[in-house]
Order: C-alpha cells, then sequence, then structure tokens
C-alpha cells in the first residue's frame, strides 16, 4: 500500500513538472508597456512569433504583437486591463506545436502606474549603478519631503522591479531544467524495466 | 515534432489518445516473447535519438528515427515509440501527457505504415538501399503530415503549416533516409533475422 502511495504521489510529481516546454518566454512590465523575450531551451531567440495578451479568466485576447529579431517585443498595456484590473496571461505561440505562457497578476500592472515626474527620477537611475544610487535617489526623495509615503513606495517598486528583472530572468531559465544524464538512463532504465515486466507475462503462457 | 500540451483543441486530443489505446492493444496483441527486447532496443534509441541535435542554418533539428523503428519492429514500433514518447514527456519535458495520444499517432503512424511497407517487399528491395533511403525520409515526411493535419483540426490553417514544417524537415529527412538505408543494409550482413521476418 505504501509502494502504491508513493509511486502515485512520484507520477503526480512528473505530471507537474511536465508541464513545462521546449519553448521559454520571460515577461516584465516597464513604462506602461509589458515586454516578453522568447528563447528555445537550446538557447536561440524565437523570433517572429506571435505574442498574444489574454485575460486569463475570459481567455479573451485583448493585444498581440510579434517578437523581433532579438526574440523580444513590447506591447503597451491595454487599457481595459489596467482599469478593470485583469489578471493577465502572456501566450507565446513559436509554431509547429510549440507554445508557452506567463502570467501576469493584476497588481503588476497597477504598481506600474507612475506619475510623469517621479518616473523621471527613477530614471535617473541606470541599472550598471549598484545599491549607491539606489539610495541616494532614495535619500533624495526623502529630502524632498514633498513626496509622501504612497510616491516613495511607487519609485521604489520601479528600482525594485529593474533590479530584480535579470534575476527572475535567470530564475525562469533556471525553472527549465536542462535535460542531464540522470533523466537519459533513468528513461533507458524505465524501458528495460518494462521489458522486464513484458517478458515475465509473455513467458507465463 | 512533440506538439506541447495547451496547442491542440480536445477532439484532436481525444481522437490521438483513442487511436493510440486502440493501436496499443493491437501491438500488445501481435507482440510475441521474442520481439520484446528488440523493442525495448528500439524504443531506448527512439528515446535517446531527440537528444541528437542535427544543427541545419538558424535552426536546429533532432532525429526522431520512427521510419527505422517502423522497418526493424513492424508493429511493436507503435509500443517502442510509445513507451519511449511517454519518457521524453516525463523526463525532458518534450511535448506533454495530455498531447501523449497525439504524439504517438504523430510518430508511430508513419513508422507502421514504413514497417508494413517494408514487409510487404520482395527479398530483393528489402536489401536494396534507394528503397530504405525512401523509407526512412518517408517517415518524417508522414509525421510532419500528421502535425499539419492535427494543427490544422485545431485551427492553424493546413497549407501554410504543412508547407512550412515539411519544408523545414527536408534536411531531416535526407539525414533519416541516410541512416535508415545504411542500418537495414548493415543488419542484413550481420543479424538478418532482426529484419526479415517480424
Amino acid at each position: 500500500m505504501a509502494k502504491l502511495l508513493l509511486t502515485i504521489i512520484l507520477t503526480l510529481g512528473f505530471i507537474s513538472s511536465s508541464l513545462a516546454h521546449r519553448v521559454n518566454v520571460f515577461c516584465w512590465v516597464e513604462g506602461g508597456k509589458i515586454n516578453c523575450t522568447g528563447k528555445f531551451a537550446s538557447g536561440n531567440k524565437a523570433q517572429d512569433c506571435l505574442v498574444k495578451i489574454l485575460d486569463k479568466k475570459s481567455g479573451q485576447v485583448l493585444v498581440q504583437g510579434k517578437t523581433n529579431d532579438q526574440g523580444e517585443v513590447s506591447i503597451p498595456i491595454p487599457q481595459k486591463a489596467i482599469k478593470e484590473k485583469l489578471d493577465l496571461e502572456v501566450e507565446l505561440i513559436a509554431g509547429m506545436g510549440h507554445k508557452n505562457t506567463w502570467p501576469i497578476p493584476a497588481d503588476e500592472l497597477v504598481g506600474d502606474e507612475i506619475s510623469e515626474d517621479t518616473a523621471q527620477t527613477a530614471d535617473i537611475d541606470t541599472p550598471v549603478e549598484s545599491q549607491k544610487s539606489e539610495t541616494e535617489v532614495q535619500s533624495k526623495v526623502v529630502a524632498a519631503s514633498n513626496i509622501d509615503t504612497a510616491s516613495l513606495e511607487k519609485v521604489l517598486n520601479k528600482v525594485l522591479d529593474r533590479k530584480l528583472k535579470p534575476v527572475m530572468e535567470k530564475l525562469t531559465l533556471l525553472q527549465e531544467r536542462p535535460i542531464s544524464f540522470a533523466d537519459i538512463f533513468g528513461g533507458i532504465g524505465y524501458i528495460l524495466g518494462l521489458m522486464g515486466i513484458a517478458m515475465y507475462f509473455k513467458s507465463k503462457k | 515534432m512533440h506538439i506541447s500540451e495547451g496547442v491542440l483543441s480536445l477532439p484532436v486530443l481525444l481522437t490521438g489518445a483513442g487511436l493510440t489505446v486502440i493501436g496499443t492493444a493491437w501491438a500488445l496483441k501481435k507482440l510475441d516473447y521474442n520481439q520484446i527486447p528488440k523493442t525495448a532496443i528500439l524504443s531506448a534509441v527512439f528515446f535517446v535519438a531527440s537528444l541528437i541535435h542535427v544543427p541545419i542554418g538558424p535552426s536546429n533539428m533532432h532525429l526522431v528515427l520512427n521510419g527505422l523503428t517502423g522497418i526493424i519492429l513492424g508493429p511493436a514500433c507503435i509500443l517502442a515509440i510509445l513507451v519511449a514518447l511517454f519518457l521524453q514527456a516525463v523526463l525532458f519535458q518534450f511535448g506533454g501527457l495530455t498531447a501523449l495520444g497525439v504524439n504517438t499517432v504523430i510518430m508511430a503512424g508513419p513508422a507502421l505504415v514504413c514497417g508494413l511497407l517494408y514487409y510487404s517487399l520482395p527479398v530483393k528491395l528489402k536489401k536494396n538501399i534507394f528503397v530504405n533511403f525512401c523509407l526512412g525520409a518517408l517517415g518524417i515526411l508522414g509525421s510532419g503530415f500528421l502535425v499539419a493535419i492535427s494543427l490544422a483540426f485545431s485551427g492553424e490553417a493546413f497549407l501554410p503549416a504543412a508547407k512550412l514544417i515539411i519544408l523545414a524537415h527536408i534536411p531531416v529527412m535526407v539525414v533519416e533516409g541516410i541512416i535508415a538505408s545504411l542500418t537495414v543494409s548493415f543488419l542484413h550482413k550481420v543479424r538478418p533475422e532482426m529484419i526479415e521476418k517480424r
């Protein structure tokens, strides 16, 4: 019984891991736009692929675009999504049956509505400059004191989003587990095991 | 040529699954004891073959070897391909479990046709390099055609998809044809009993 349970648990684990596909898509929200990059597991960029932005609940396509030579596309956030606080899903279709999705929850879209002047303050901070400039921006913001906590939070959100983008991108790629020798030999082992089972049952006849 | 999950419509998925169940039952019935090791070996070969990437221009293709599997196994190719595709879906995330039925039909259907064609040939033609080249290539051609059909029934336009898929796979057809003809002529020399009768 315990063995049976273990088998079921293992099988379920496999099913969830098999939901990942061969083409990867990564998206982030910045400056009122949804930016996406598509890459195949082999590292090739997914060029000229259809990218659809859907309302996650209804599955309705809100906007769509195509990736460029770099496998990137940036699509303005549909107004409807901001107004109605929709959870979005980005779907990258790479043809010949390859496809992947990336969820964008509604609060990510809301966090990006930044008033013009605070957005400019944040833009001074280039990604190359590290924490130092970030704290400078923060201290400036605090010193200016005419900015309330809410807008400070927005600036911080924006800076954090940009800093975290490369980390998130790497995490996405890491989730897409490369094929290891253990997988290959494991698979061959399964085949040999099945062969044993088949021979056992056929030999009894 | 693995179709991912969520691309195909439900009727296509169900048809694929149904055909696979029927095919598997039939192949299991036909499978005799002596054929089991051969089936397992070819299943392992098919399982690993898709990891061998052939760089072609900007993209790269992987080997499929379904034609060769069909030639060597006959009906048992359905079992070998089903097991290999299942393990590829589970371990490599190629295709997916819901699309397993359709993917099996796509790969094993043409393999079975190649196998049946091969076994209906006179002995002389079985050894013919060109015939075996064509059978190896036919496996891929058939799979490409079936991929296009499954996409067409799921809403993509058939002709452009079929053209794109088949054009993209021409190099693989050539490579697979060469591999099939070399393997079969080698087997005729060293292990003729392996491919002369089912």
